[in-house]
């Protein structure tokens, strides 16, 4: 499959599900699987409507995309002129971003970044999304899970007491 | 908050992550969806208890809500070493697609087309198999006949995960010779899925653990007793633990009929509805080197459904028999006698439990459990201590 023809200079207008514009380059939508496609089939002219993903979670989107790219672009050049030393601290310090960015979210924009991500289809940010909310979730109790998430159980008494006790032998 | 309303791939990828049975356990306790893409990860799909950490961390993961966007862009490059589509919905796909790779070698690590309804070119999908060296992971959907297994499986040797597709009842020896000697060839296999049918009519692997649900049935374990001699460790899970009439056709019968065949096997976890002596001392003559059986009768309380008596001489002979026996669950109607005869004969055991007993069984045999403690048998007061916490029965008195 060829690379699509990306232009580094032109932009994709993604418009959120409330309405709002945001332009992008396309050398940074194309960590979007969905984007990415869309290049490759020539229809990107005019907004694309991405109407699973509100403004908020956009724009947030965006921002690690850009710095993923601006990430990247700069990797390449270090990578080039063999700058080892600095690529691994280049590295570290990206990991130490992502992790900024994902601790300084809400749970609420978390939900919205994983169901936005994967809907986009950008694998680097679900994934970091997704092992921050298992993060969240290890070492704690169902209660406190559905505290947290506000989850309300719809388990009978009985079926609880059942997995309780198969979760009990079905494990060493 | 949302969070309920999580989509069940989002979810199932949140899950991947998460890798400590307590946690697991924690999880599928949340609220229904949860339980069941929980337990539909652990026993079939993620099966991140079965070795595969191997692919470079990743769990199996299945795309965005729009699988058409992204099928043509299964080119060489790096974005397609995984393709899965076992939740989405895909309706428009004609089996062509995967001639759509590139000609040359792919990338692939892990190929999923489980939830595809229509069937794929065959053709394609061997000639796609054969050229992906890296392939660990294969998950099939039904529409791929057993016939086909074969074939794939002497292209791609180094797979590690297995879903297969259907599996025919029509027997026929050539099928099945020849499907024994592909797996034969796959040395690396650690864990199988699949089985869409829901009486499998035979499983000619050769597997050292399997991990299914009871939709294998007392047919499917006696296909598997059939071919997989070197089997060690069983656990067969119940699809419906909730439900009060069966839902398979999941007996003792398939368990004694691996315990004959399978020499090597040294540990069970079986959930079934019924159980009797005559079984357990069968179970027990034939497989005198297990290490651990648990067998969970769902019901707590059920007889010998032939004598309608205890299944204490079943368990008795279960730890008379298997010397080294270390872990025992004993579950159905039990008296005071099955304790005697641990005491007397289980010296090896580290770890005793009674499954889906009543709170009034275990007062019930509170006596004789201590009975068990003071006599120094076969935990000795040290260990008993020291393993307090491994002795799930007796902390819960």
């Amino acid at each position: 499959m060829s690379t699509p023809s990306v232009s580094v200079n032109r932009v994709l207008k993604l418009k959120s599900s409330d309405g709002e514009i945001f332009e992008v380059k396309q050398t940074v939508a194309v960590q979007s699987g969905v984007l990415k496609q869309m290049m490759e089939d020539g229809c990107t002219e005019g907004e694309i409507p991405l109407n699973n993903v509100d403004s908020p979670t956009l724009a947030k989107i965006i921002e690690w995309c850009n710095k993923h790219h601006d990430n990247d672009v700069e990797g390449r050049v270090l990578s080039e002129e063999r700058e080892k030393e600095k690529e691994k601290e280049k590295a570290a310090d990206m990991k130490k971003w992502e992790s900024e960015f994902i601790d300084a979210l809400n749970r609420d924009e978390i939900y919205f970044l994983l169901t936005g991500s994967n809907y986009m289809d950008i694998k680097e940010l679900l994934d970091c999304a997704a092992q921050k909310v298992a993060d969240m979730v290890k070492g704690k109790t169902p209660e406190a899970i559905r505290e947290m998430f506000n989850i309300q159980s719809d388990f009978t008494e009985e079926e609880e007491e059942a997995i309780r006790k198969e979760n009990q032998w079905a494990f060493d | 908050m949302p969070y309920s309303s999580f989509p069940e791939d989002v979810l199932e990828h949140v899950f991947s992550f998460v890798q400590s049975d307590k946690d697991r356990n924690a999880i599928s306790l949340v609220c229904t969806s949860w339980f069941k893409i929980e337990r539909w990860c652990r026993t079939v799909g993620g099966g991140y208890s079965l070795e595969t950490a191997t692919l470079d961390g990743e769990a199996m993961y299945t795309r965005g809500s729009t699988p058409w966007h992204w099928l043509p862009l299964l080119g060489g490059d790096q974005e397609s070493e995984r393709v899965g589509l076992r939740e989405s919905e895909v309706e428009d796909l004609s089996g062509n697609w995967l001639s759509q790779f590139p000609d040359t070698c792919t990338s692939l690590v892990a190929l999923n087309i489980a939830c595809l309804g229509s069937e794929v070119s065959f053709s394609a999908l061997e000639r796609l198999v054969g050229r992906s060296p890296n392939l660990r992971t294969l998950r099939l959907n039904r529409a791929v006949p057993l016939d086909k297994l074969a074939n794939l499986l002497r292209r791609a040797h180094q797979l590690v995960e297995l879903g297969t597709g259907a599996y025919s009842s029509d027997l026929r020896p050539e099928v099945l010779s020849n499907l024994a000697g592909a797996f034969s060839g796959c040395k690396d296999l650690k864990g199988m899925s699949g089985f869409w049918d829901v009486v499998p009519a035979y499983l000619p692997a050769i597997y050292p653990r399997l991990w299914v649900l009871d939709y294998i049935e007392d047919s499917g374990l006696e296909a598997l007793a059939a071919s997989c001699k070197d089997l060690q460790e069983l656990r067969v899970f119940p699809s419906e633990p909730f439900g009060v009439e069966p839902n398979v056709s999941l007996t003792e019968q398939g368990l004694v009929c691996v315990s004959e065949a399978c020499p090597k096997l040294k540990s069970v976890l079986y959930f079934c509805r019924r159980f009797s002596n005559d079984a357990l001392v069968t179970i027990a003559r034939n497989r005198p080197n297990m290490t651990r059986f648990r067998l969970c009768i769902i019901e707590p309380r059920t007889p010998d459904y032939l004598t309608h008596q205890s299944l204490d001489t079943g368990f008795g002979a279960i730890v008379e028999h298997c010397k080294d026996l270390r872990h025992l669950s004993l579950s159905g109607l039990l008296t005071d006698h099955v304790f005697e005869y641990i005491g007397t004969y289980a010296q090896k055991l580290e770890m005793l439990s009674v499954a889906f007993a009543g709170e009034s069984d275990l007062g019930h045999h509170r006596d004789s459990l201590r009975k068990l403690e003071i006599r120094d048998c076969p935990f000795g007061d040290k260990a008993l201590l020291a393993n307090a916490a491994k002795l799930e029965t007796m902390r819960s008195l």
